[in-house]
């Protein structure tokens, strides 16, 4: 027992990739551990529990989101995010079952806050013509509002608002500046550091032609930096849809300010193949170093998973992941303008965008895709909601109501999303050291996080070259994680004469979830001959089952009650864990390794609604999925 | 510009929320934008969703809920609505003293609009006009409650008190519209 209590203690400053001998000698301990605290978490230098956030959220000063109905703005926002009821866009009292650890107000940086000044007819908008003609309109109702709405709409999209109205909500202008600084002032009255974090950001709103390039920009600084600046915008003549130019204006945001500041991907799985170009930019200019010098820097995060699908794999793509088919969105671009094509789903999943790093750092000398991996809501409602029996909705015309799930998401000639399909997703957690604003940036930053599709099970993930099984039995695994290797979103240096990488991995089940499936550890690589590869291993799973003759793993089964909409923790287990060797390690070959965390089965929301509100859920609908969670990878580079 | 071809642009501003192909009224297609505006125009107004749910569920409005869907898609179930429509203005003409400024109703799930003017007890009713009337109160309602309402199995204050019936326009023109409305009596009442 001393022994292994010198041992834990020896490894409270986690030394990332410090090779420690299994038996450390006094000697070795001496200053591992300054304070000398009989605590063992007193004194130490990583984190010890993963707060959890939303990156993703818009309130009522999104102009999509007004128009929808969205009545709720950012105080409301934060206040059920900590904990409190409110009472939703719809008259609906909504409580999280937990509060959340920090939120991200994310609204669309082009027309903030104008929605609200069409409907009330502020002087601001009838002192225009085409302002006039909106605000009467929906003033009027019936035809003339969708008249107004469409005009309005078209006007964006077509980029014939005046010029002098667009400039009224547009950076430059008193107007936009104050809608700006009354976010940043409610931030900051929200914002309690070590209880919960209120991160002071915008989304940059950027689309081509119906494809999605979204970008939600996070600051580290509070209001005294935010303050400098103005969100950066799409429109011209200020603002632009390159994501180089938003690298030039986060730049220009840290120059002139001093503060820090990062870019998070939306879900590319409405980008039609903009996401994570290979070859050429969307703009026609072939990709070259500094684009992905410049992608690698100020993007380190991706939003695989949201409440518009989740993009980590794809059945095309992954045809030997069994899992890759799970709340997918592929039938067109963001507005379903263009059809989805097979050939544009290699750049717009993350799996794939991983492996296409690899061969575009052995191309360019620099990683455009080494993103740690989060999930966020994206929801306009002013409400993080991702629990499958708590789910408000991605629009407030979709809060809880009986036909909600029967009711077509989204339609054109070109396809159709329909209500069932929208997904109770996603949930960020970052391994952070404190709750405050800095803390949890500064993980973002150097990518120790993981998305989940809404469930909190608590996951940890290293890699190293000396893990053992008997290391996962000191129930603290980050303990000697940290000591013997690196954590997920790392680097794992080459070592001389080492075999092959080892992987200590465990997951631990949200404590009012559902117990766990299995645990698999993703691995992409790209070979001699550059070619790309991708192999999914199960680790851990729970007892009762052997994988057979192929060394497929049998499911788990499933306990769902559909019509109690229930289901029970009879299978799977509550704790996973393993520590793992790639057998099939070349360390010739660059690789990323991940976790995935499966659930046992659950009900998706639609089944509680059927339930809640006695209708049918409809036919062909995906009532059953089996939620999951997504590390951060550890990458391998040879010679690095 | 086709109108189908708007709707993608909405779209696409719209961070991926979508309609159907826009018409005011609901039988042809959802309006969604429609229905967020008039949350807009008209605060909290989408409360009478809510409303209306949950007065299903605690059996104030009796009745079996016709099929969202099928009931859209059904080319006679407009025809139903209106007549429905039609025979709640009649039963405020009853009961409407003298002439009423008119007022404007508006269905919540189809977005259909009914423009009302009463006077000495008839009533001249134009369903599926085009918004708002100029000046008129605004009522935003459900056709469930419509439906029971004028079928006796709600009281229009019962309605009120429940949320079923949202009221807008001037606060004098609300009362007198509040007090017809709470002049409809449920059978037996």
């Amino acid at each position: 027992m001393t022994a292994r209590l010198l041992l834990a203690a020896s490894i409270l400053l986690g030394l990332s990739g410090a090779a420690v001998a299994e038996n450390p000698t006094a000697e070795s301990l001496s200053g591992v551990y300054p304070g000398k605290a009989y605590s063992p978490w007193a004194d130490r230098n990583f984190p010890s529990l993963p707060l959890w956030g939303d990156s993703h959220l818009h309130t009522a000063l999104s102009m999509d989101a007004g128009l929808f109905g969205a009545r709720l703005g950012p105080e409301q926002a934060y206040r059920l995010a900590r904990g409190e009821q409110v009472v939703s866009s719809t008259g609906q009292p909504v409580k999280l079952a937990r509060p959340l650890d920090w939120l991200v107000i994310a609204d669309h940086s082009d027309g903030l806050g104008m929605i609200q000044d069409i409907a009330s007819g502020a002087p601001e908008i009838v002192a225009f013509e085409q302002g006039k003609r909106w605000a009467e309109g929906f003033e009027a109702g019936g035809e003339k509002a969708v008249a107004a709405a469409l005009d309005l709409i078209s006007a964006f999209a077509q980029g014939k608002v005046d010029p002098k109205l667009l400039a009224q909500y547009s950076p430059g202008s008193p107007k936009y500046a104050s809608v700006w600084e009354m976010n940043v002032r409610l931030a900051e009255a929200y914002n309690e550091p070590g209880r919960f974090t209120t991160l002071i950001g915008f989304e940059w709103t950027s689309l081509v032609e119906g494809n999605n390039l979204h970008r939600n920009v996070i600051l580290r600084d509070g209001a005294e930096r935010a303050k400098e600046i103005v969100p950066y915008t799409t429109q011209p003549p200020i603002g632009s849809t390159d994501p180089l130019d938003l690298y030039a204006w986060l730049e220009n945001y840290e120059a002139k300010t001093g503060g820090s500041a990062l870019a998070i991907a939306h879900n590319g799985n409405l980008s039609n193949g903009l996401m994570f170009p290979v070859d050429a930019q969307y703009t026609g200019r072939p990709l070259d170093a500094l684009y992905v010098e410049q992608r690698g820097k100020w993007e380190p995060l991706y939003e695989v998973t949201q409440t518009k699908g989740t993009g980590e794999a794809h059945p095309f793509l992954s045809p030997d992941d069994a899992f890759a088919d799970f709340e997918l969105w592929d039938v067109g671009n963001l507005d379903l303008t263009a059809a989805k094509t097979p050939g544009m789903l290699q750049y717009e999943y993350a799996r794939e965008a991983l492996k296409n790093g690899l061969l575009l750092e052995g191309r360019f000398g620099a990683n455009p895709y080494k993103f740690g991996m989060i999930g966020s809501t994206d929801s306009h409602t002013a409400l993080s909601t991702a629990e499958e029996d708590n789910f408000f909705g991605k629009h407030s015309g979709q809060e809880p109501k009986p036909d909600r799930m029967s009711h077509s998401f989204s339609k054109t000639e070109h396809g159709q999303f329909e209500g069932w399909q929208v997904s109770a997703s996603g949930m960020a957690a970052v391994w952070a050291l404190e709750n405050t604003r800095e803390a949890i940036f500064d993980a973002m930053e150097r990518k120790e996080v993981y998305g989940t599709t809404g469930p909190r099970m608590i996951v940890r993930f290293f890699g190293g070259w000396s893990f053992i099984a008997e290391d996962l039995n000191s129930r603290q695994p980050a303990f000697l994680g940290y000591q013997k290797g690196v954590p997920m979103g790392s680097d794992l240096r080459p070592r001389e004469g080492a075999a092959s990488p080892s992987f200590m991995v465990y997951a631990l089940r949200d404590p009012i979830g559902a117990n766990l499936d299995r645990i698999q550890i993703v691995k992409g690589w790209l070979d001699a001959e550059g070619k790309t590869h991708e192999k999914v291993y199960d680790v851990a799973w729970s007892s009762g089952r052997q994988p057979d003759a192929n060394g497929v793993l049998p499911p788990v089964g499933t306990t769902v009650d559909l019509a109690a909409a229930n289901w029970t923790n009879t299978i799977g287990a509550s704790e996973l864990g393993t520590v793992w060797s790639d057998p099939d390690f070349d360390p010739a070959e660059p690789a990323f390794y991940y976790a995935r965390v499966i659930e046992i089965p659950t009900p998706r929301w639609i089944v509680y609604d059927a339930f809640r509100f006695g209708v049918p859920i409809p036919q062909g609908a995906d009532a059953i999925h089996q939620e999951r969670a997504y590390t951060a990878p550890i990458w391998y580079t040879p010679g690095s | 510009m086709p109108r189908a071809r708007k709707l993608c642009l909405s779209l696409a501003l719209a961070a991926g929320l979508a309609t159907g192909p826009a018409s005011a009224c609901g039988y042809h297609q959802p309006v969604d934008v429609e229905r967020g505006i008039l949350n807009l125009v008209y605060p909290d107004a989408l409360y009478v969703t809510t409303a209306v749910w949950q007065a299903e569920q605690a059996g104030h409005l009796g009745g079996a809920r016709p099929a969202g869907l099928a009931a859209a898609q059904d080319p006679f179930a407009f025809h139903g609505e209106a007549r429905r429509l039609e025979r709640l203005g009649e039963r405020l003409a009853q009961a409407a003293p003298q002439e009423l400024s008119g007022f404007s109703l508006v269905l919540i799930e189809s977005m259909l609009w009914t423009r009302y003017t009463l006077a000495y007890g008839r009533a001249l009713s134009a369903v599926h006009s085009d918004g708002r009337g100029e000046g008129d109160t605004v009522v935003v309602t459900h056709g469930l409650v419509v439906r029971a309402l004028v079928e006796g199995r709600l009281d229009g204050e019962r309605a009120l008190q429940l949320g079923l019936l949202r009221l807008y326009g001037e606060a004098e023109d609300v009362a007198r519209i509040e007090m017809l409305l709470t002049s409809l009596r449920a059978s037996g009442s």
